[in-house]
């Protein structure tokens, strides 16, 4: 699996350490129902078999945090984007 | 063994000069380069562009990519940063990086953090190609790219300097100074074949 790194290009994946779920926000922790929405947050994730977006971390070259859009069933990339120019969650 | 006498600034003490027979690949270690990180602070980057402009007559890079002016190169290693090198200049340099540069990026010293070994000879690209998952054909990589990848498993910065007069690639390969006898010698092992020579500061 190679990940097209906006920076420094086309790269191996062993460049990258995987993070995890690029969707998941983290809920307010003063909100009334903190509780109930942390859990949802840490435990029920979604688990799609088709496109899913993550966050990498390019630790072998610029040190950058990507946004990935992987196809979970092929591995595709269908999208990489700087984390810190990502709007998402 | 480590050489006691020789001091801490001779990270390739001791080291073997020569592996197999030849000059298919010649490194030599680049002495008292200062070299400093600087990384633009939040919604800074114009007002840095302006600065190196006026100081050092030089356009920041985009992307992975570096450009020189005298003594002094700038490599881009990532999104808003750059390594800056100065000849003969050691820690002074980033010190003096911190007066100039100081008020729109943020500066690091990594004069004593990096060892940086240059790489020549007809064998360069074959010995280099064992070692980094990078692509070195010279319309691939080209005089004045940068990469920072893997080199047995090491984090290196590599970049493509000119080419010498009779069309030699000549490249520039740093590593954290802990791993400079590691990077050594894995060079010096992927080279013996081509004939390795090395010139120590």
């Amino acid at each position: 699996m190679r990940i097209e790194c906006p920076f420094c290009g086309e790269r191996d994946h062993s460049e990258f350490a995987y993070f995890g779920d690029a969707a998941c926000a983290r809920p307010a922790p003063g909100a009334a129902d903190a509780q109930a929405r942390f859990v949802e947050a840490v435990y029920l994730r979604e688990n799609p078999a088709g496109a899913h977006r993550e966050l990498w971390y390019h630790e072998f070259g610029c040190r950058s945090w990507l946004q990935v859009t992987r196809d979970t069933r092929t591995h595709e990339i269908l999208e990489v984007r700087l984390a810190r120019e990502s709007t998402a969650p | 063994m480590v050489d006691p006498t020789c001091g801490p600034l001779c990270a390739f003490a001791g080291l073997p000069a020569i592996a197999g027979s030849g000059d298919g690949v010649v490194a030599k270690e680049r002495d008292g380069l200062g070299i400093a990180r600087i990384t633009a602070r939040d919604r800074q980057l114009a007002a840095l562009e302006r600065l190196v402009q006026r100081r050092f007559h030089l356009l920041l890079p985009k992307g992975a990519r570096r450009t020189g002016c005298g003594e002094v190169s700038l490599a881009g290693v990532g999104p808003e940063s750059w390594l800056m090198t100065c000849e003969n200049a050691g820690n002074a340099f980033a010190i003096g990086l911190r007066d100039s540069l100081g008020g729109p990026a943020t500066v690091v010293d990594l004069s004593d953090a990096y060892v940086m070994l240059r790489l020549a000879g007809a064998k360069v690209r074959e010995t280099l190609a064992k070692l980094v998952p990078v692509d070195l054909h010279e319309r691939s990589f080209q005089v004045d790219d940068v990469a920072q990848t893997v080199a047995e498993h090491m984090a290196v910065t590599l970049w493509r300097l000119g080419d010498l007069a009779g069309g030699e690639a000549v490249f520039e390969i740093s590593v954290g100074r802990s791993l400079a006898r590691s990077l050594h010698g894995a060079i010096r092992e992927s080279a013996a074949e081509f004939g390795f020579v090395f010139e120590p500061a």
